[in-house]
């Protein structure tokens, strides 16, 4: 293998493995099977935990930050009550105090942690 | 010093006032008397907040998972494409809370109301199955005595192994509708009537239906409340039945009807729980929680910093520095809440938090939709959704159990006992007074120097309105403490109480006490002050009130002279406060 060969599937390796990485990895699953989604919500179906390769890296998150992972050549979503992850840390800040103007808040808003109003896309 | 005679007197006094507070309580003007008490309450209940639950029972018991609009948007991700997601989708969400702790709860009430199917595909079958799991209905269901009444119900349920799971219904008292779901759900769960309102919770209700109609209505003989539902289930799984024989005797009944064996008679535990709850609110948010959240969002919650003591709380209830319910940053619950979306992502949280949300806890599950109307006021939180009501009125019976705050406005004629205790107070006020005159007199007689009567008169007064204002807030405390009632409307008593005891005093007070100190510079112009004061007030009345002109002498009449027409009831006014007056009663 040439030098450029070698240089080049490094610079492809390393920047997935960094991303991977970032993301965590899911290192269990907690049910026998498991729910998928893809990247928009729409169920897949169920697959079995077995079928899962574990420790597997995570790529990606998608909406309400189900975790995506490879599976064969596709990104499947998944639940994250259904599995455990490893570092797994979705790009989410709480915007909880900037979201609301004094005094024009229901208590409730505060009434747990919310969903998607405590959270912004972090920059 | 205080003859029979004027004992007699000051009762007349005090009757004089007490009947008519009586009738302007039983006449309630536009709700006026109401909204008193319901404010007496409130504001007792803000005072006392912070000491509510200091052993956290309830709090170590109750959790509540929420949807709201921000979840659903959220569970998009999860395949949750429709509003209001299908009851397949309602089962996942009953199933991840039932097994996703490791350990099922000890009971779940979900707050939402089943009225109808959605359609074929929308998994009604699906949910019903799962529930009838859940439940271990099979075991029971076919039990008489297990379906006698929702009590032996759910007894039964936890006789058989089943988690209890409670679905909020409409009350047939308000709505004469049963339908075909909630019949369905009624034979493999408890359904519970969770329209409740918001000044009285109940827990037992004998609608007194006659037996065709409450069959039709699917009522078996009583319904309960949503949180006597979830405390039976929490009694009966405890080995001392929390300290109440009838749940003991529940819990044999059911061990009998599911041996197969006759089942003795159900025990009578509206007999217990014999009013309606008081709902008391705590202010200081589960420690879990505040953990939790920042677990979750890496930073401390977003809470007001909770006051820890009655002095406190009296400072931060202050309108003017923030009220309930106002501010960017708001009480947090005292439950602990958690989003059903944060639960399924599962971000932040470990397998040990999901544990302690769920396993062998009393599960919530209700809406926090912000659109909707299921919303209460709750005098320490400001607007809260009614699932939180719910877990509140659960936790005060976890706290107190049969010693849980009554409401008394539902249990007992509450404007009786405030008649009586106006009277009471308007009698002391009235002997009070006479007290002062006999010293009056005593002292004048004396040659008392008037300045030094203040030695006499500043302890009287004092012992009078302090007493006045003691004896309501003892009648107050006495009542929530150890009577276990709401509290009286002592924000109403204290009024009439002051207003009562400065009328009387209205002209001797100001005398008394400034004869002690008229010889000072400060105290007399403050008094020439005060007389301008009142003579500028006068001259708009006087000009009214004309003084009758002298009667016309006998002979040619003459043209009357212009008067001054402030100069005469001033100068009564005058010489009046000169010479200390006794109290015309």
């Amino acid at each position: 293998m040439s030098k450029l060969k070698l240089l080049i599937l490094a610079a492809l390796l390393f920047p997935a493995q960094g991303f991977a990485q970032e993301h965590g990895s899911v290192v269990k699953a907690l049910r026998p099977e498991l729910r998928t989604f893809d990247d928009k919500g729409q169920p897949l179906g169920q697959i079995k935990a077995s079928e899962l390769k574990l420790p597997t890296p995570i790529v990606g998150y998608g909406v309400g930050n189900s975790i995506g992972v490879r599976q064969g050549a596709n990104v499947v979503y998944l639940r994250g009550l259904d599995v455990q992850t490893n570092a797994a840390k979705a790009a989410c800040a709480p915007v909880q105090q900037a979201a609301r103007a004094k005094g024009s808040a229901y208590a409730a808003s505060n009434m747990g942690l919310g969903g998607a109003a405590d959270c912004k896309p972090a920059e | 010093m205080i003859s029979a005679g004027r004992i007699l007197k000051a009762l007349a006094i005090g009757l004089m006032l007490a009947v008519p507070a009586y009738v302007v309580s039983k006449v309630n003007l536009f709700g006026l008397e109401s909204a008193s008490d319901r404010l007496a309450d409130q504001v007792y209940q803000r005072i006392t907040a912070a000491d509510y639950g200091k052993a956290r029972q309830g709090q170590n018991a109750v959790r509540v998972i929420y949807l709201d609009e921000t979840s659903i948007e959220a569970l998009k991700g999860y395949g949750w494409t429709r509003f209001p997601p299908t009851y397949e989708q309602q089962w996942t969400m009953l199933e991840d809370l039932l097994y996703a702790g490791g350990a099922p709860p000890s009971a779940m009430f979900v707050d939402f109301v089943y009225m109808g199917q959605g359609g074929a595909a929308d998994g009604f079958d699906t949910f019903l199955a799962g529930v009838a799991g859940a439940t271990h209905a099979e075991v029971w269901s076919d039990k008489p005595a297990c379906v006698s009444d929702p009590l032996s119900k759910i007894a039964c349920i936890i006789g058989a192994g089943g988690v209890p799971i409670i679905f909020a219904k409409p009350s047939p008292a308000d709505l004469d509708l049963f339908t075909d779901v909630q019949q369905a759900l009624d034979k493999v769960s408890v359904l519970a009537p969770a329209l409740v309102g918001e000044e009285a919770y109940p827990l037992i209700t004998d609608y007194g239906f006659y037996r065709a109609k409450a069959v039709r209505l699917g009522v078996h003989q009583v319904d309960i409340s949503p949180a006597m539902a979830m405390y039976a289930a929490y009694c009966l799984r405890r080995a001392d039945g929390c300290g109440v024989n009838d749940f003991q005797a529940l819990k044999a009944r059911a061990a009998a009807a599911l041996n197969g064996h006759s089942a003795p008679r159900a025990p009578n535990l509206a007999e217990v729980f014999d009013a309606p709850l008081d709902v008391v609110w705590g202010s200081r948010p589960d420690p879990d929680y505040l953990a939790l959240t920042k677990a979750v969002s890496g930073r401390p919650a977003n809470c007001r910093s909770a006051a820890s003591g009655w002095r406190a709380r009296v400072f931060e209830q202050m309108a003017i520095l923030r009220g309930p319910g106002s501010g960017a940053q708001q009480e947090c619950p005292y439950t602990l809440s958690l989003g059903y979306d944060r639960l399924v992502g599962g971000q932040g949280l470990e397998t040990r938090d999901v544990a302690n949300l769920l396993a062998g806890r009393m599960v919530m599950v209700g809406g926090h939709f912000h659109a909707s109307s299921d919303w209460i006021e709750s005098p320490v939180h400001g607007q809260v959704p009614g699932v939180q009501y719910h877990a509140m009125a659960l936790d005060n019976l976890i706290e107190d159990g049969v010693d849980y705050r009554r409401n008394a406005n539902a249990m007992l004629d509450s404007d009786l006992l405030k008649g009586f205790l106006v009277f009471a107070l308007a009698v002391c006020g009235v002997l009070g007074v006479m007290v002062r005159n006999s010293l009056l007199d005593e002292a004048v007689a004396e040659g008392v120097e008037p300045r030094l009567r203040a030695v006499v008169y500043a302890p009287l007064y004092t012992a009078l309105f302090a007493t006045s204002l003691g004896v309501v807030a003892l009648a107050t405390w006495l009542g929530v403490a150890y009577a276990h009632r709401s509290p009286i409307n002592w924000i109403g008593l204290s009024g009439v109480v002051l207003a009562f005891l400065f009328y009387a005093t209205r002209q001797t007070l100001p005398a008394d006490l400034s004869g002690s100190f008229e010889k000072s510079r400060l105290v007399r112009r403050f008094i020439a002050w005060r007389r301008l004061y009142a003579q500028a007030l006068r001259f708009e009345e006087d000009r009214l009130l004309r003084p009758k002109p002298p009667p016309a002498p006998k002979g040619p009449a003459a043209p009357p002279a212009e008067t001054e027409p402030a100069a005469a009831p001033a100068a009564i006014a005058d010489t009046a406060e000169e010479t200390p007056a006794h109290v015309q009663a």
